[in-house]
């Protein structure tokens, strides 16, 4: 059921889109119909330009936020157990509301227009903030009957952080996860756009310059795509780990 | 295990002494925000506070938390949501390393006390509100520490299953000779089950001791508005076919009916049990007069102890001479008077 309504969405969308490319409001090399958008990926030289920038862009946004990730998780878990939450999340809050694209200009500045560098620092800053924040704050909310009671059957600090605190924050940083994942993705194609000569931003920005438009689109078409497979694996992932514990408790 | 609380103060609890024996169930009443909770969190170690705590003579004082080896069980019951039930239970003998095939050893004897053997591979979502509790419960005595603090184990169950896990849990705490420290707002359980009570108002104990020696006149009247009275009664009568105490010539039903009871001489009246009607039978004197939850409740001396009655329709003036009507009454245990 739920396939069948999202199938149908889709349907009417491009059936729309399809039918003002045609009727010729706009010329079609300014607002291509659906068709002529989607057949650019039967194109051998476009595939080609496609396929050797998507790369690219994959390892960069993915190293960014891997190494993001891990340092947020690993440091903000280092905070919660030394107690020093109350003193590092003000500070985190600060780095958190700032929008990723907004240290661009510094980090071309501090890292240079490095191809692999630059763009991984973005996706970094991207990442980093919003999971300390997320781990610090998760971990502030974890139900304190569960910590007590751990405590009274013999857990110390160290033990109850490993095995209550971790697994519980972790579980409630995945929402987070998602829209960093977003965020980063979105992060690394305007970095691509501004200050590298590759990549599938890159690759939109020169389709710009010589107004194609129907590479444009098939190119935001093909962004979207990835972005949505890499949120349904996440969702995929969340579910199988979470599944039976996740959940209100009903008591 | 004998617990002993001197002087316990903190943001809640005011200057509280009271002593928990072994073998004994006491059980911790009051009115939310009394500070019951919080004073068995002063046993277990898991809140701040000034005075001591002794167990068997040993103070705890400097003791955290994890080292005290308190079972404690609390009111949400607290299960590791992301552990399977198995695992829950396990969680205390993983914790102090002890060998894999004696975990799987006692998490077998405590599935199997608390007849839970079929739930161990389920996660606590997964549970009813009786069967988490049950996990719980076995999860403390997995541990085999002691004393075994319970916070509102009835709540979020039903009446019937709430006296029954109430009952396990006491059979189960005598079996392996814990000291079983109860918090709940079943009074009639409480009062009529309890070795003690320790009766809980604003922070201060006001009430510590058997419930039959329960004594009104040191206990401020709003809140013995809100525990209820303990009453003489002139006959008993509980076999088969009947199960009644006679107050002042009015027959009041009693619940539990229970045979081990037939030596009664007093009885507990919940605060909604009694009520001022001029048709009632049982005559007494007004003594004072409180509100509580928006309803009159009047203090009546009667020849057989201080009551409290709900007044809803009579203006009434200390001295008046009034009549009252009990609806039910909770049998006391008899205790030998040395």
């Amino acid at each position: 059921m739920k396939v069948k309504k999202i199938a149908l969405s889709l349907i009417i969308f491009f059936s729309l889109w399809e039918f003002v490319g045609r009727v010729g409001i706009y010329p079609q090399y300014i607002f291509p119909p659906f068709s002529l958008v989607i057949g650019s990926f039967v194109d051998a030289e476009y595939l080609r330009a496609v396929s050797e920038n998507v790369g690219l862009t994959l390892i960069r946004a993915g190293l960014g936020f891997a190494i993001g990730t891990i340092v947020g998780v690993v440091l903000g878990f280092v905070f919660v157990g030394l107690r020093l939450v109350e003193y590092v999340q003000p500070i985190a809050t600060i780095f958190f509301v700032i929008p990723a694209v907004a240290w661009i200009p510094l980090l071309i500045l501090w890292v240079g227009l490095d191809p692999l560098r630059l763009p991984v620092a973005a996706a970094f800053t991207c990442t980093f903030p919003p999971i300390l924040y997320g781990i610090m704050s998760s971990s502030r909310t974890i139900d304190r009957d569960q910590v007590e009671v751990a405590f009274t059957l013999g857990a110390d600090h160290w033990t109850v952080l490993r095995e209550i605190v971790m697994p519980v924050a972790l579980l409630k940083l995945l929402p987070i996860v998602k829209t960093e994942a977003i965020m980063v993705w979105k992060t690394t194609i305007v970095v691509e756009m501004v200050a590298l000569s590759s990549g599938l931003g890159h690759l939109l920005l020169m389709y710009s310059l010589v107004i194609d438009v129907q590479h444009i689109l098939s190119t935001i078409l093909a962004l979207s795509l990835i972005m949505v497979c890499i949120v349904e694996l996440i969702d995929y992932l969340e579910k199988k780990i979470t599944s039976k514990w996740v959940g209100e408790q009903r008591w | 295990m004998r617990v002993l609380l001197k002087n316990i103060r903190n943001y809640i609890l005011r200057d509280i002494t009271a002593e928990f024996s072994q073998g004994e169930l006491s059980t911790i009443v009051g009115p939310n925000g009394a500070g019951k909770t919080t004073l068995l969190k002063v046993v277990a170690g898991l809140v701040p506070y000034e005075g001591q705590v002794y167990f068997d003579g040993k103070n705890m004082d400097d003791v955290p938390p994890h080292k005290r080896n308190v079972l404690y069980i609390p009111q949400k019951t607290g299960l590791f949501q992301h552990m399977k039930v198995r695992d829950n239970i396990a969680f205390c003998l993983k914790v102090r390393k002890v060998d894999e095939g004696l975990i799987n050893e006692r998490v077998r004897w405590a599935l199997q006390k608390l007849s839970i053997v079929h739930l161990s591979e389920r996660y606590p979502s997964q549970l009813s509100g009786g069967e988490a509790k049950r996990v719980a419960i076995a999860r403390a005595l997995v541990c085999g520490g002691d004393p075994l603090l319970l916070d509102e184990l009835e709540s979020s169950l039903d009446a019937g299953l709430r006296v029954s896990l109430s009952e396990e849990m006491l059979r189960i705490a005598k079996e392996l000779s814990l000291t079983l420290i109860m918090v709940t707002h079943d009074l009639d359980w409480a009062m009529g089950r309890a070795d003690k009570i320790f009766f809980l108002w604003e922070g201060r104990m006001l009430y510590s001791g058997p419930p039959e020696d329960l004594d009104p006149s040191i206990i401020e009247s709003k809140a013995l508005a809100w525990l209820g009275s303990v009453l003489e009664v002139n006959e008993v009568r509980i076999n088969e076919e009947d199960c009644y105490a006679v107050i002042e010539g009015q027959r009041v039903p009693l619940y539990p009916c229970t045979e081990t009871r037939s030596e009664v001489r007093k009885v507990y009246v919940p605060p909604n049990n009694a009520w001022v009607d001029v048709h009632g039978k049982i005559r007494g004197r007004v003594v004072g007069k409180v509100k509580l939850n928006d309803i009159e409740r009047v203090l009546i001396n009667t020849g057989n102890g201080v009551i409290i009655a709900r007044n809803t329709y009579l203006t009434l003036t200390t001295g008046e001479n009034v009549r009252i009507r009990i609806s039910g009454a909770v049998p006391l245990k008899n205790r030998p008077v040395y």
